[in-house]
């Protein structure tokens, strides 16, 4: 099926990409709209309950070595039912995610760089690419991954030098002035979209070449703490600069963010430039889900090859993202309710299975092995 | 081909020559020299030699002389004449008895002479090459402000002997082979055993022997044969006419393929850093060598991006101007007819033309088309008001900047990759911009040579290789290891300590 | 084979693609606008904008070729973007708003609609930046303002862009706002929002013509004045200039100015002050907060005719304290004005917001009635750091 392997470090790198994903560009809006001032606490606190339950998937992973998700389920839950928990995974989610980076991707350029070109042309230019990178293979996604990442760690190092001088501190005082609540509010809402949508990686992680004694969980750990923290200090600095009024106002901060960057009379009004951060980890974050569907299709329904599904997944790709929601006001309110569909699958999903295979256990020791107790235990929310 | 197929030679030397004579048909070249060997002339004899490709004189007072000199006591067809000759009479050094026709034709046709006697059926291969042939000379195309001035020349033994003089080990290993039915073009593999890596060698030697086809006229030939991915812009091997770039490869565990007849040499496996980095990175001081990359890595883009990225900003992204400049853009712009991109179409074409036909042109007029090329039409271009003033600065800028990367074999995709994303830009601005860097990016991680990826040692990211990559080079001194990118064993290049002045320690 | 091919069609119906190019438009196909001015017209919006024709800005020598750099358009419509719509039936090519550098808004608009509509439409807009100032005209209108010819810099909004940020560091009573801070402003409870005023000297009829610029001195010019103060999204009045001073120097804004000190009849000291800071708190008596301002400045002496002798310790102190008690009384009568216009332009709400976040939950409401019976502390440091080149005047030698 996938014949290339990826190193722990590729793996760590795509998991910052990843994690900044669509988030960079929206969560400082979203958070902010729930945790007012202190989103960032919020965001901080978000890392640390992130990163444990990144050390859970990889946790899981170490149970079921060499296996995706698909293969997961399917072992566990038998070929049909197995089947269908992998097709909801897949097609309802992985896919949506794919289809709902391309939405963002289309919303923000229409709305900021290329208003009047119809938004299906900016999805198919993105979908060449992306069909290209599905297709090149895991090997050549990693690879590319570690050649964009330099970029992307300069250019947002670059935005954070040159709003810091204009980052007042009186925006976010006074510290926790509204209670914990809106903290916990924005934690919600953080937690699901840079931290459970790395559930993707399950279809990627089989194929990462472990040295000797060397687990997922460092790679795994680092790389998405480095994206929770990169979120944390762009929402930082979205709320000292324009205080929480209007970061929770505008749709996209982080781009007006990019627009305060200032030297002098020649470096000025390069945001353009620096959109291409979350061109690049939009794309990553696409991409992987994309792979991660195609792959699992193609082990769902034994194909010896998932690239025969790329272009087929890729068409329904370009009419998706129009289905999601009718506008731009439909995607935030969608965005409320999304993160529920998050925990369903990434924390849910992976609970669940890791439960059948404890009773499972149980039973092979007690010798009454009979498999039909362990079915309807998982009673899965779809 | 097996020697049992191979026509054998006959006893008799009429025979022979008659046989051999039908061959030649009406080469004129061809000289078939009969004569009577030993002192009394005993033995009919006869040598047969290529005019222009063997040397008379030597054949005169090597090989006549003492053939007519010679005692020749016994008789025809009791002893080996021809043995007796190569241990007794003849001057030659490099000579080898043949039996067949087939290795017979060859030995004349590639300058050696042949010797044969009446009553053997073994004939004598006499090594007396002797073309006129281009002494070694500069490099044409592939210029050094300090390093050696030597390049390689046409001729497969002189190129062997130059790099013989920089690498003075028996590990240099030096395989021959001959491809091409008709051209039977001799080429030889060069590796350093011991450091080579043997897939990468076994790889070459598997794709060269399956090379099946009537003429090879260049390393460019066997380049394309051996080359992983064919639909790619990107040269995926590397070619150089510098021995000393050709045995610095070698010792970093690279694969040399030194063909007949051209003075390019091809190395494998290569990386896309090799061809920005240029020799006099590592002749000149390590920083100067630094910051000489970064400048090259500099140029890249802009020769790459220039004209896109200025289409892009001034049609799509006119916020990104400050408002002086864009006004005095917007000014010079005033009264052009042609859309931006089509301006620039025109400009980039226009000068692409004045690149080729400069090459084409006799040296003495070529001066004075490119005065005309670049000032006279460009002046009255702008004077017309066919282009803008900006973009004759954009164009003239990427033109300089291409001939800034090292080496032509990725200059020309640079160049064509120019076009594709002009195109990009003119539909979709920075966008456009953005997904046709991706896809150039993907497209070079999928592309290997030899095995090896491309863009190694960036990605996959090796730290070690860092010392010398694509901005920046270390000290030699810094340097111990050789590229892991391409070697895994054997990997030591020097010791530490590193030398310092005696008595500060 | 069969792959070339398909990507051969695939690259044709690239092709195919190029002449839609939605979102390009040639720079010279485009009317890049410099200011635009918003007034009101009964009940409508009249938008008036500068149009900047390239090929006479950049005729570098300036040798005047007839016509104007900027050529104005207006239109009016029931919103702005209505009326922006209709100017395109005006302007020779699409209005391009992203190098705008000045918005002005009439004061009238400013005095009865407010000028909330007008900022809603700017922070939408996607070509809108914000890096350009807003300002009031003062008692005239936007469109009169935008219609008078500058001299030197040819470009109205150019040069009243880099006028005011020059002035607002060199001059106090004059400040800078750019659309973040307004709406920052607007929305926040605790600080209402102030505008520099621009007004026409001369006669605006004359200042319409080319002939403006041809004398040496101006037959009208633009000139900035004082701030004027919002209460919500409404002009409510205009502050002098004393007490335009006396606002930066509570909101901690002075860069440097000048100021000086009257010590008898017709004799002055005159300071230039290179630095200013002021720290502000809010300290709770009484369960009432009360303001303290700390205003420490450092100044030089660039002028005087008191007949004091620098050298001594006594007369720097003495000018000091005179200086300080200005100061004093500026501020305070800053803070009256402030008061009289019922509107908390010094930030003090958010000061007590920062301070006491409960406190400021439970009288958010009451707060213009709490911030009229405020009586700050006002304390000020001022230090004499250099006196010029000399330390006595000679004028005071022509005396003896």
């Amino acid at each position: 099926m996938e014949r290339g392997r990826i190193s722990a470090q590729q793996l760590m790198i795509m998991m910052v990409l990843f994690v900044l994903g669509d988030t960079i560009l929206v969560l400082p809006g979203s958070t902010a709209m729930l945790a007012g001032k202190d989103a960032w606490i919020s965001g901080l606190l978000t890392v640390a309950a992130g990163l444990g339950l990144i050390w859970f998937y990889a946790a899981f992973q170490k149970r079921f070595p060499a296996m995706t998700l698909v293969d997961v389920s399917v072992n566990l839950l038998g070929r049909w039912l197995g089947g269908a928990v992998s097709f909801f995974f897949l097609f309802g989610y992985l896919l949506l995610l794919a289809a709902s980076m391309l939405r963002v991707l289309g919303d923000f350029m229409t709305t900021h760089v290329l208003p009047n070109t119809p938004v299906q042309f900016i999805y198919l230019l993105f979908l060449v690419i992306s069909v290209k990178a599905v297709r090149s293979g895991l090997e050549t996604i990693a690879r590319t991954a570690e050649i964009v990442f330099p970029w992307v760690v300069m250019l947002i190092t670059l935005l954070i030098m040159f709003v810091v001088p204009q980052s007042r501190l009186y925006h976010i005082e006074p510290v926790m002035a509204e209670g914990i609540k809106p903290i916990l509010a924005g934690m919600y809402i953080f937690l699901a979209y840079a931290f459970m949508e790395p559930v993707a990686f399950y279809m990627v992680m089989p194929f990462v070449r472990l040295r000797q004694g060397k687990g997922l969980r460092k790679p795994l750990l680092l790389g998405s703490g480095m994206g929770g923290l990169i979120l944390v200090v762009i929402i930082f600095f979205c709320l000292t600069v324009f205080g929480p009024v209007i970061t929770r106002e505008s749709i996209y901060p982080s781009y007006l963010l990019a627009k305060k960057i200032e030297l002098g009379e020649f470096l000025q009004r390069i945001e353009v430039i620096m959109a291409i951060t979350w061109l690049f980890t939009l794309f990553f974050k696409l991409i992987i889900s994309f792979y991660g569907t195609c792959l699992g299709a193609a082990q769902l329904f034994k194909l010896k090859d998932y690239r025969l599904l790329t272009l087929p997944l890729a068409m329904i790709l370009m009419v998706l993202p129009d289905l999601l929601a009718p506008s731009v006001i439909g995607i935030s309110e969608i965005g409320q309710v999304y993160p529920l569909f998050d925990w369903t699958f990434s924390v849910g999903l992976p609970l669940c299975l890791l439960l059948v295979q404890l009773v499972r256990q149980k039973m092979k020791r007690s010798r009454s092995s009979e498999e039909q107790g362990a079915l309807p235990q998982k009673g899965e929310p779809r | 081909m097996t020697t049992q197929q191979r026509a054998p030679l006959d006893h008799s030397l009429h025979r022979n020559l008659t046989v051999i004579r039908k061959a030649i048909g009406t080469s004129g070249d061809i000289i078939i020299r009969e004569f009577q060997a030993g002192r009394s002339g005993e033995v009919p004899a006869a040598i047969i030699y290529a005019d222009g490709l063997a040397d008379a004189n030597a054949i005169q007072s090597m090989v006549l002389r003492p053939l007519m000199l010679a005692d020749m006591p016994l008789g025809i067809g009791q002893i080996p004449l021809a043995s007796r000759a190569k241990e007794h009479i003849v001057y030659i050094g490099d000579v080898e008895e043949i039996t067949d026709l087939e290795s017979l034709y060859k030995a004349f046709l590639t300058g050696n002479s042949v010797l044969l006697f009446e009553g053997d059926q073994t004939a004598l291969s006499l090594d007396t090459k002797g073309w006129k042939e281009r002494s070694v000379d500069e490099p044409s195309t592939q210029n050094v402000i300090r390093g050696p001035k030597e390049a390689f020349t046409e001729t497969l033994k002189t190129n062997i002997g130059l790099l013989r003089r920089r690498i003075k080990s028996t590990t240099m290993q030096v395989e021959y082979k001959t491809v091409g039915r008709l051209t039977q073009t001799d080429l030889a593999i060069v590796y350093m055993d011991g450091i080579v890596a043997d897939e990468v060698l076994n790889e070459v030697r598997h794709r060269l022997s399956l090379i099946d086809i009537d003429a090879i006229f260049e390393s460019g030939n066997i380049e394309e044969f051996i080359q992983e991915e064919q639909l790619t812009y990107f040269p995926t091997v590397f070619n150089t006419e510098r021995p000393d770039v050709v045995a610095a490869g070698l010792v970093e565990g690279r694969v040399a393929i030194i063909v007949d007849g051209t003075p390019f040499v091809l190395l494998v496996p290569a990386l896309f850093i090799q061809f920005l980095q240029s020799p006099d990175d590592y002749y000149q001081r390590a920083d100067i060598g630094s910051i000489l990359r970064t400048l090259r890595l500099v140029a890249l883009f802009i020769a790459m991006l220039a004209p896109a990225a200025f289409i892009a900003i001034t049609s799509f992204h006119q916020e990104m101007l400050p408002s002086s400049l864009l006004i005095s853009i917007a000014a010079s712009r005033s009264g052009v007819p042609f859309p931006v991109f089509v301006e620039a179409l025109i400009m980039e074409i226009t000068f692409e033309l004045l690149r080729e036909a400069g090459l084409r042109m006799p040296k003495a007029i070529g001066q004075a088309i490119s005065i005309v090329g670049a000032l006279v039409l460009g002046e009255a271009a702008v004077q017309a008001g066919l282009v803008s003033p900006g973009m004759v600065i954009i164009v003239s800028l990427t033109a300089i900047t291409t001939f800034v990367i090292p080496y032509s074999s990725l200059a020309v995709p640079i160049r064509l990759l120019r076009f594709s994303l002009m195109g990009l830009a003119a539909m979709f601005g920075l966008y456009g911009i953005f997904v046709g860097l991706t896809y150039v990016i993907l497209h070079l991680n999928t592309l290997r040579s030899f095995g090896v990826p491309y863009l190694k040692p960036y990605a996959p990211f090796i730290m070690a290789d860092q010392k010398d990559g694509v901005w920046f080079r270390a000290p030699i001194w810094k340097m111990l290891k050789r590229p892991l990118s391409l070697v895994n064993r054997n990997q030591t290049r020097q010791r530490p300590p590193v030398p310092k002045p005696s008595g500060k320690e | 084979m069969t792959r070339l091919a398909c990507r051969l069609l695939f690259a044709a119906a690239m092709l195919l693609l190029l002449p839609g190019c939605w979102d390009r438009h040639e720079l010279n196909d485009l009317s890049i606008v410099s200011t635009m001015g918003f007034d009101k017209k009964g009940d409508k919006i009249l938008v008036t904008i500068q149009v900047l024709d390239p090929n006479e800005v950049a005729r570098a020598t300036g040798t005047a070729s007839g016509s104007a750099p900027v050529v104005a358009y207006e239109a009016e419509g029931v919103t702005v973007d209505d009326a922006i719509g209709r100017l395109s039936v005006k302007a020779p090519y699409p209005l391009y708003l992203s190098h705008v550098r000045m918005v002005v808004v009439g004061e009238k608009l400013a005095r009865e609609d407010g000028i909330g509509k007008v900022m809603d439409f700017i922070s939408r807009d996607r070509q809108m930046r914000t890096d350009f100032y807003i300002i009031l005209a003062r008692k005239t209108t936007a469109n009169n303002v935008l219609s008078i010819f500058t001299a030197i810099n040819k470009i109205p909004g150019n040069k009243m862009f880099s006028a005011l940020e020059t002035s607002s560091k060199e001059w106090a009573p004059v400040t800078g706002m750019h659309l973040v801070q307004l709406i920052d402003d607007l929305v926040t409870g605790g600080k209402q929002l102030v505008l520099t005023g621009i007004r026409i000297d001369g006669d605006p009829d004359k200042g319409a013509t080319q002939q403006n610029i041809e004398n040496i001195s101006d037959l009208a010019r633009l000139s900035y004045t004082s701030l004027g103060v919002f209460r919500g999204d409404k002009l409510v009045g205009w502050l002098n200039e004393n007490e335009s001073k006396g606002y930066k120097y509570i909101r901690n804004e002075v860069v440097r100015t000048v100021g000086f000190v009257q010590c008898g009849p017709k004799q002055y000291t005159s300071f230039r002050i290179i630095r200013a800071d002021t720290k502000s708190k809010v300290k709770f008596v009484k369960d009432k907060p009360e303001i303290h301002l700390n205003v420490r400045i450092e100044a030089d002496v660039n002028e005087q005719t008191c007949g004091l002798d620098l050298n001594k310790e006594e007369s720097l102190v003495k000018l000091s304290e005179l200086a300080s008690y200005k100061v004093v009384m500026i501020v305070k009568d800053t803070i009256k004005r402030g008061q009289q216009f019922h509107s908390d332009i010094f930030g003090f709400g958010e000061l007590v917001e920062r301070k006491a976040p409960r406190y400021w939950k439970q009288h958010r409401e009451e707060w213009t009635d709490l911030f009229e019976q405020l009586e700050p502390v006002i304390h000020v440091d001022w230090n004499i750091r250099r006196v010029g080149t000399k330390s006595r005047s000679f004028l005071q030698e022509q005396e003896e």
